[in-house]
């Protein structure tokens, strides 16, 4: 049946179908009817219905992705790229099937829904999961709330803007001096318009702006080499980010952490208490939980081995993760972040939803596929395709870290410690074969002791049990110096598909944490 | 896309620069992909892209840009975009210029148009490797992928070449139910009608089910016995290092002490011999480089000597030499024997069927460290014995070569790092240096 018929039938009238049409016109094409990609769109989701689908929605999505790096006030590389193209999906003969397109015609159109459409009925003569079908019909337009758009500014603007934070971090002599200071700037915009055949259509804009530097310096008294870099990750913002935060103020402290580092004594091998800022938090909770929160995982969808999880779909309700002091949401809305949108690329709305409460597992994410198999209420659509050409897939969504409403602040934590490590940075992690042990070099570490830091240590790395580590938490820091923390760069499935999430957390105690040293001194 | 096609395309994009010289690369692709996962289809599709990257050189600028919006404003703007890019970068003294017109022959890696390829015969393919799995009571994870692909270059000074190719490919990891084993196996090829999917779900689930008793080893030297996907993984990371950029940044174990090469030293034993030449009559490959330099049949160890390196476009520039491209095959002569037949004259080794989670532990000799995968071996009196518990190795793909002692016949192989067509025999050396247990499967 071709669509029209399809609305009619689904109850909405051919009338209301023409004016849903009128209420949603991009500003470009208010003055003509719809513009020939939006034509196209709508032969394609009618012949995908001829063709025997139930089900059809298209990504038409154009996206722009700049890469800027100045190393040492030089231009090491500039890379620029566009792409535009088409993504299908289709709900025929019970199963999925997808096809991708660039360079879409009237021409090519048949063969290309029909790509999609055999692909299901084959998928769907192997495995018929009894899917089911988004039933949204919404016609919205959103975008990531920015001030300033990344490609609105010039290459010359961008490089001086890289070039004052290499400059400045090289202005100086010892003891200050820097040996190597590299800045980047990355930059992607993508516009996404989703139409499907229950009658949604939304456009949907997405910046991510990401600039960062870090600084290299020598002792070479002792010919030891340390590096910091800056804790401001990848946000979903606009070039206004290059202004609002304290740069300036950051290389300074960068400069004076990388020194005393590169003069600092090793670690004492020891049970410490660790004082985590959430500069470094954010990254234990994504490397230690994220995977484990990627429902594909779970399911040995992700060419796992089994065993491999931490958990299983039965114990969502009842397992204990972390203490009770720790409670996390899956928060797709959350303004920043690198994975809120208005829909998933499945089309369904993103959300909100608590994952871990009191430290109990409460609920995981999901894509169409699995609600199906599982049925679950204790859970949220959370899918991205990584451009028009890739199939969606289940990602990580944004997780936010609770603050306690009454939570104490950095100083505070320090003033109550005895013996113990504040904990700065990324750094970097090994996990054990299973990912249920791990294994962390923090960038920065300051000793403290009796309620003071004392001095810097470094060459450290604490060991510990994913779930020990989480049960150890005793206390969550306030609202005051929640930080959010994300990833642009998370690698998943074949084709591998890079996804982007945000993490948000406030700083967090965690006791009688196993320290060991990763050197020895000369 | 026809050559006539891809000519016009590259004239319009490059008639539309008028920079001092001008280079852009031409891609389509139309691929297929059904992975699959603890016996479950994964999520799949059937893509077609068509994208070109445009170079331009403005005095000692160069700059790129990369799209695939062909329409006449869009190449207007990227000509533009790359334009600006150009000037942005500090100047290369002296720029590269790009090259000339040449003669460069196609090679036969287009078999037959795999958009024919159903997905019926894909997900016939899965179901195969899932229902062997199945019956065996093993997880299957894999791919299957078939492409039809089309590179094509020109440059403002004459040169233009188009190389269609077609490509089918297979890969079956299983597990058993407990976790405890696996096996791995893969094949690619040219032409999807030479595929040979029984032989890859048998040798997976063999590797993966033969010899029930698993034993340990401990860490220490031992004769070894490298299947061709170990020796194609480990021979593709060496040939990364038989590059003069690498001995310059003292990251190759070509460099001297001097900071010379080792091109005339008598490294290994007589019996090895590696070369490539696109125009391999078994294994034929590009032949051209992504900059548009001829690849031409080079021979990078000739009976143990070191006899030729890769010299990067800049170098040979400087040095007034010509290039020489990276290769885009490798083929190391083998022996008689079959891969089988070299494990029945081995009276005692440990064989390596597969290994990941490598890392180059010191570039200056090439030493690697990883973990055994996927099938582990002892091999008494020609008869494979006992399973063994996967191990950490640390050990030198130069020393694999310097320690061969046998060679079976080459075959076409791929492991997990190996990118592009080989040619590689299995390998028993002796000697092979594990350092640790793992329990990793």
């Amino acid at each position: 049946m071709d669509r029209r018929t399809f609305l009619k039938q689904s109850g909405i009238s051919a009338l209301s179908a023409a004016s849903l049409r009128g209420l949603f016109q991009p500003a470009h094409a208010r003055a003509n009817q719809r513009t020939s990609s939006e034509n196209l769109i709508e032969d394609v989701l009618d012949a995908a219905l001829d063709a025997g689908a139930t089900y059809a929605d298209v990504r038409m999505a154009t996206l722009r992705r700049q890469m800027l790096q100045v190393q040492n006030d030089i231009v090491s590389n500039i890379s620029d790229a566009e792409s535009f193209g088409y993504g299908l999906r289709v709900f025929a003969g019970g199963n999925y099937g997808f096809a991708a397109i660039d360079q879409l015609t009237q021409d090519n159109l048949e063969s290309f829904v029909r790509n999609a459409v055999d692909l299901a009925k084959a998928r769907g003569k192997f495995e018929q999961p009894d899917l089911s079908i988004p039933k949204n019909s919404s016609q919205e337009i959103w975008k990531t709330p920015i001030q300033i758009d990344p490609f609105t500014v010039s290459w010359k603007e961008k490089i001086d803007f890289l070039r004052s934070l290499t400059t400045r971090a090289s202005l100086g002599s010892p003891p200050r001096r820097v040996e190597f200071a590299v800045a980047n700037l990355f930059c992607t915009k993508q516009d996404q318009f989703f139409a499907s055949t229950t009658g949604t259509k939304i456009q949907q804009t997405f910046y991510k702006t990401y600039p960062n530097f870090g600084v290299t310096v020598v002792n070479r008294s002792k010919g030891i080499i340390e590096s910091r870099s800056s804790y401001l990750e990848p946000q979903a913002i606009g070039y206004e980010i290059t202004t609002s935060h304290p740069f300036a103020e950051e290389i300074e402290q960068a400069i004076y952490e990388a020194h005393e580092k590169a003069s600092a004594q090793i670690v004492d091998a020891g049970l410490y208490d660790l004082i985590i800022a959430p500069s470094h938090l954010w990254y234990i909770i994504d490397e230690t939980f994220g995977y484990h929160l990627d429902t594909d995982n779970i399911f040995g969808f992700n060419q796992s081995n089994p065993g491999d999880s931490l958990f299983s779909k039965d114990d969502v309700g009842k397992i204990r993760l972390a203490s009770d002091r720790v409670s996390m949401t899956a928060d797709n809305t959350l303004e920043r972040g690198l994975a809120s949108s208005l829909i998933d690329d499945e089309g369904n709305r993103s959300t909100k939803i608590p994952l871990i409460e009191n430290g109990v597992l409460t609920a995981l994410p999901m894509n169409q596929e699995m609600y199906t198999r599982t049925k679950w209420n204790h859970a949220m659509y959370s899918t991205c395709a990584d451009g028009w050409s890739h199939p969606p897939i289940l990602r990580i969504p944004n997780l936010v870290m609770q603050p306690d409403a009454a939570g104490k602040n950095l100083d505070q934590f320090i003033a109550e410690t005895s013996k113990g490590l504040l904990m700065k940075g990324r750094g970097s992690i090994l996990h054990n074969y299973d990912r249920k042990a791990f294994q962390v070099a923090p960038q920065i570490l300051w000793l403290i002791e009796n309620g003071k830091i004392s001095r810097m240590v470094r060459a450290a790395a604490y060991q510990a049990r994913v779930l020990d580590f989480w049960k150890s938490c005793t206390a969550v820091g306030g609202p005051q110096d929640v930080m959010l923390g994300g990833t642009i760069f998370h690698e998943k499935g074949e084709p591998s598909q890079q996804g982007a999430h945000s993490v948000s957390c406030p700083p967090a105690v965690f006791k009688n944490i196993s320290v060991q040293p990763t050197a020895k001194e000369r | 896309m026809t050559r006539g096609e891809a000519q016009k395309i590259l004239e319009k994009i490059l008639s539309s620069s008028s920079a001092d010289e001008t280079f852009a690369s031409l891609t389509e692709t139309n691929d297929s992909f059904q992975p699959f996962s603890s016996n479950q289809l994964s999520p799949a599709g059937i893509r077609r892209l068509r994208q070109f990257t445009i170079t331009v050189r403005k005095g000692d600028h160069v700059g790129s840009f990369t799209s695939n919006k062909f329409d006449d404003e869009s190449i207007k703007s990227a000509v533009t975009a790359v334009e600006a890019i150009a000037l942005n970068y500090p100047p290369l003294q002296p720029a590269l210029s790009f090259p000339g017109k040449q003669e460069i022959t196609g090679t036969p890696l287009f078999k037959q148009s795999n958009e024919s390829i159903s997905a019926e015969w894909r997900i016939r393919v899965v179901k195969k490797f899932i229902e062997q799995a199945r019956q065996k009571n093993l997880l299957a994870h894999g791919n299957v992928t078939t492409a039809d692909t089309v590179n094509a270059v020109m440059s403002s000074k004459g040169l233009f070449t188009f190389q269609p190719s077609s490509t089918a490919y297979a890969r079956l990891r299983v597990i058993s139910a407990n976790g405890r084993r696996s096996g791995f196996a893969e094949q690619w090829n040219y032409d999807v009608k030479r595929l040979d999917i029984d032989a890859i779900a048998s040798r997976a689930i063999s590797y993966c089910t033969e010899a029930s008793t698993v034993h340990e080893i401990k860490p220490a030297k031992y004769d070894v016995v490298l299947a061709p996907s170990v020796v194609a993984d480990f021979l593709f990371i060496l040939m990364q290092q038989f590059n003069q950029q690498s001995i310059l940044d003292k990251q190759s174990f070509l460099r001297k002490m001097d900071g010379s090469d080792h091109i005339g030293t008598k490294m290994f034993g007589e019996n090895i011999t590696v070369s490539s030449d696109p125009y391999s009559q078994t294994l034929p490959s590009f032949p051209f480089s992504a900059e548009g330099e001829k690849i031409t049949a080079q021979t990078w160890i000739k009976n143990g000597v070191i006899n030729e390196i890769v010299r990067p476009r800049a170098i040979a520039q400087q040095e007034e030499r010509s290039s020489i491209p990276f290769p885009t095959n490798i083929i190391f002569e083998g022996g008689t024997d079959s891969f089988e037949d070299l494990i029945k004259k081995t009276s005692n080794a440990v064989l390596i069927t597969n290994v990941s989670n490598l890392q180059i532990a010191d570039p200056t000799n090439c030493l690697l460290t990883g973990v055994t995968r996927d099938g582990l071996f002892q091999i008494e009196e020609g008869k494979i014995t006992n399973a063994l518990k996967n191990i950490r190795f640390s050990e030198t793909p130069v020393y694999m070569l310097k320690a061969a002692d046998i060679l079976s016949k080459s075959e076409q192989a791929s492991g997990r790092y190996s990118t592009f067509p080989m040619l590689v025999p299995a390998i028993k050396m002796i000697g092979f240096q594990f350092i640790a247990p793992t329990e990793l499967v």
